[in-house]
């Protein structure tokens, strides 16, 4: 039998391979644990996706910023933007009432005008990353809090239409917070494989002196890949008001944290490169399963998901060490 | 750069420190245009009070967190971790004056201890707590020097689980505590000065002596600006990025306790929550470059002044700490901007400051 495309097993799999092992094993160990809880269940499996979705959307921009050898502190406070600036424009009390048709595409020009801003300061003025993203932080957080200083409640018809979208699958329904996750996956999957921008993504993490010798214009794709972070978190911004139903300044503390540990997880280098999209849906898909499994557990408290997470981005790290020791190695 | 024009002015020794100063000083000036009575310092009850002691006192713990991180900047690394290793630190001395923590943890004689000998059991307590974060600070260390991980990443560890291990230690709860001894550490008085910066001067003025008058600052140095020419050359570099993440440890359990004896309880949560943030910006607009390989502790200590100042200005101002975020996103941005050859060359060559610069840089950028 000829399959349409070469499958070829290499050292670079090795990572996402282990990914994929140990969402399986997570998966199973639930399963066999929990199975009287139908923790198998389609329906659990769903909530799964939805549970990860705002984290997950935003970590398609995390993943392009961090194969870009950059990275993103700015996400949670962008969402928290995001969802701040949306309520306030819905609302006919505290702002105009504009409906959710205008006010989304609007959230979304702001979040990528924002992750534009960052890359052009870090491109330009050759700032560190970690630096520009951080005040970022500070600035989208004050900005969500100096829109509106308390969480909003939204009651809009079309919100209440788009939270009852899903498409029906065995007993349950598939949300829009799913659909959205799943199509952008494909997209972000499509982009950085097949597009220039995709492959020029990984040359400029791979080796930016090299990239800007073959040609790559390094300042496109740089500020380009912050704009995305941009897009992405607003657009996980725009989800979690769907889906929460609110506007909420103060929430998301620490987005920004999980979506690299997912990243990292998903077997992409934080040294930049290196790294496939699929490898953080996983990486999010898993976090979301030790929380389930640490909820079902019942006796065994909110706090053990932080310390797992440690535990796996510990593993992973150690992982990819090796792994990049051996390649040296074997030159 | 430093030729130009309004710069010679200045002594070599404090030209990295020249764009901090300008920034505090303006700062300064417009509370004390603002706020009336910025400049007062008066006694009451016996203690040295007003704005600028407050400034010293509220900015003790990222002071702190700024040495250690100077010296972990200096060998080219970072630590993400030091606010959740505060959160250890807290919880630990917070769980250990809890009657009914220590009877379920440790045993019932550690109660009839600490009720007999209230001294010696805060002793122990301070020494447990900083055992455990200098421990927490080896981690790093080992991650870094012996696995050779990226220090962004290796902190990064400790910093998504640390915060469990506190949660862990303490049940998740809050504790609150009335000890007047532990206490001490963040509300004392010392010869009218708030106690807690007689620990700031301590480390401080220990780390100045241990850097500048030993080789070890050079060390230091070697380290982050080639660490194979280093080690070539003999320094123990393995050993050197050890002890940096260790003092830094150190300086974060010291933080930690400060912070939360000031307000006698210890938030696993909150407690040191982006105080690693605060601490990284101290220290890079105190002049030491990511890039590592040069350190100026003193520009350190100005950079964490800076930021609390901005920050009490605003609660002077009776800004929300929420909105007092712009602000501070502002002058981070504003400060590194200074401070990057880029924004220089780009920017200020434009509008002519400084003539024999611009066509200096432009040679440069030419070469």
């Amino acid at each position: 039998m000829k399959l349409p495309f070469r499958l070829s097993i290499g050292r670079q799999h090795i990572p996402i391979l282990a990914t994929l092992a140990v969402l399986i094993l997570v998966f199973a160990f639930g399963a066999i644990r929990h199975g009287d809880r139908n923790f198998a269940s389609l329906y659990n499996i769903v909530s799964l996706f939805r549970g990860g979705a705002v984290i997950g959307i935003a970590a398609i921009g995390s993943t392009f910023i961090i194969l870009s050898k950059g990275i993103d502190l700015s996400v949670g406070a962008v969402i928290a933007l995001t969802t701040t600036i949306i309520a306030v424009l819905v609302s006919p009390q505290l702002g105009p009432g504009w409906h959710p048709a205008v006010v989304i595409p609007i959230a979304l020009v702001i979040g990528t005008l924002f992750g534009t801003a960052q890359g052009c300061l870090i491109h330009f003025f050759e700032l560190p990353p970690f630096l520009v993203t951080l005040a970022g932080m500070f600035l989208a957080r004050g900005l969500a809090f100096s829109v509106h200083p308390q969480n909003i409640a939204i009651e809009h018809d079309a919100f209440h239409a788009m939270q009852s979208i899903g498409i029906p699958l065995g007993r349950s329904d598939v949300p829009l917070a799913v659909i959205v996750l799943l199509v952008f996956y494909a997209i972000a999957m499509f982009v950085s494989r097949y597009t220039n921008f995709g492959r020029e993504v990984y040359t400029i993490g791979g080796d930016e002196p090299s990239a800007r010798l073959m040609g790559v214009n390094i300042g496109r794709v740089k500020i380009g890949v912050y704009a995305l972070g941009g897009l992405t978190a607003a657009l996980a911004g725009v989800i979690a008001t769907i889906d929460r139903g609110d506007g909420s300044p103060s929430e998301f503390v620490g987005y920004e944290l999980d979506a690299i540990a997912a990243v990292v997880i998903g077997g992409t280098l934080l040294t930049g490169g290196v790294g496939f999209m699929i490898g953080t849906l996983l990486g999010v898909l898993i976090l979301g399963l030790i929380r389930l499994i640490i909820d079902n557990e019942g006796t065994l408290s909110s706090w053990w998901t932080n310390i797992s997470a440690g535990a796996l981005l510990f593993g992973f790290i150690l992982l990819q060490t090796v792994l990049v020791r051996l390649a040296k190695r074997s030159g | 750069m430093a030729e130009s024009s309004p710069m010679r002015f200045i002594p070599p020794a404090l030209r990295p420190l020249t764009w901090p100063l300008v920034a505090l000083g303006l700062l300064l000036l417009f509370n004390v245009i603002f706020t009336p009575g910025y400049l007062h310092i008066g006694m009451v009850e016996g203690r040295v009070s007003g704005y600028l002691v407050d400034i010293f006192r509220d900015g003790a713990a990222v002071m702190l967190l700024a040495v250690g991180m100077t010296l972990v900047i200096a060998t080219g690394g970072v630590d993400l971790s030091v606010g959740a290793i505060m959160a250890i630190s807290a919880v630990l001395a917070a769980s250990m004056v809890t009657p009914e923590w220590n009877e379920a943890n440790l045993g019932a004689w550690t109660n009839t201890l600490m009720a007999d000998h209230i001294g010696v059991w805060i002793a122990i307590i301070l020494l447990v707590s900083l055992i455990a974060s200098v421990l927490a600070g080896a981690w790093n260390g080992m991650l870094v020097s012996v696995f050779k991980i990226q220090p962004i990443i290796a902190t990064l560890v400790l910093m998504v689980a640390g915060r469990g291990i506190a949660q862990l230690i303490c049940s998740g709860r809050i504790f609150t505590y009335d000890v007047p001894g532990l206490e001490y550490i963040g509300k004392g008085t010392l010869f009218g000065l708030p106690f807690s910066l007689f620990i700031v001067a301590g480390v401080v003025l220990a780390t100045y002596a241990l850097t500048r008058a030993t080789a070890l600052g050079l060390m230091i140095e070697s380290v982050g600006d080639n660490d194979v020419a280093s080690r070539c050359s003999g320094v123990p570099v393995r050993n050197i990025r050890f002890l940096v993440y260790m003092v830094s440890g150190l300086c974060a359990g010291l933080a930690g306790l400060i912070e939360s004896t000031n307000v006698s309880s210890a938030n696993a949560n909150q407690l040191g929550l982006y105080f690693e943030l605060d601490a990284i910006f101290a220290v890079v607009v105190g002049g030491t470059a990511l890039t590592g390989g040069r350190f100026f502790l003193g520009g350190s200590i100005i950079g964490a002044l800076l930021l609390q100042t901005l920050t009490n200005t605003m609660y002077a101002q009776e800004v929300s700490p929420e909105i007092a975020l712009i602000p501070k996103a502002l002058v981070i941005l504003a400060v590194c901007l200074l401070q990057s050859p880029a924004f220089r060359r780009r920017v200020l060559g434009v509008f002519g400051a400084g003539k024999p610069s611009k066509s200096r840089a432009k040679a440069g950028g030419a070469a």
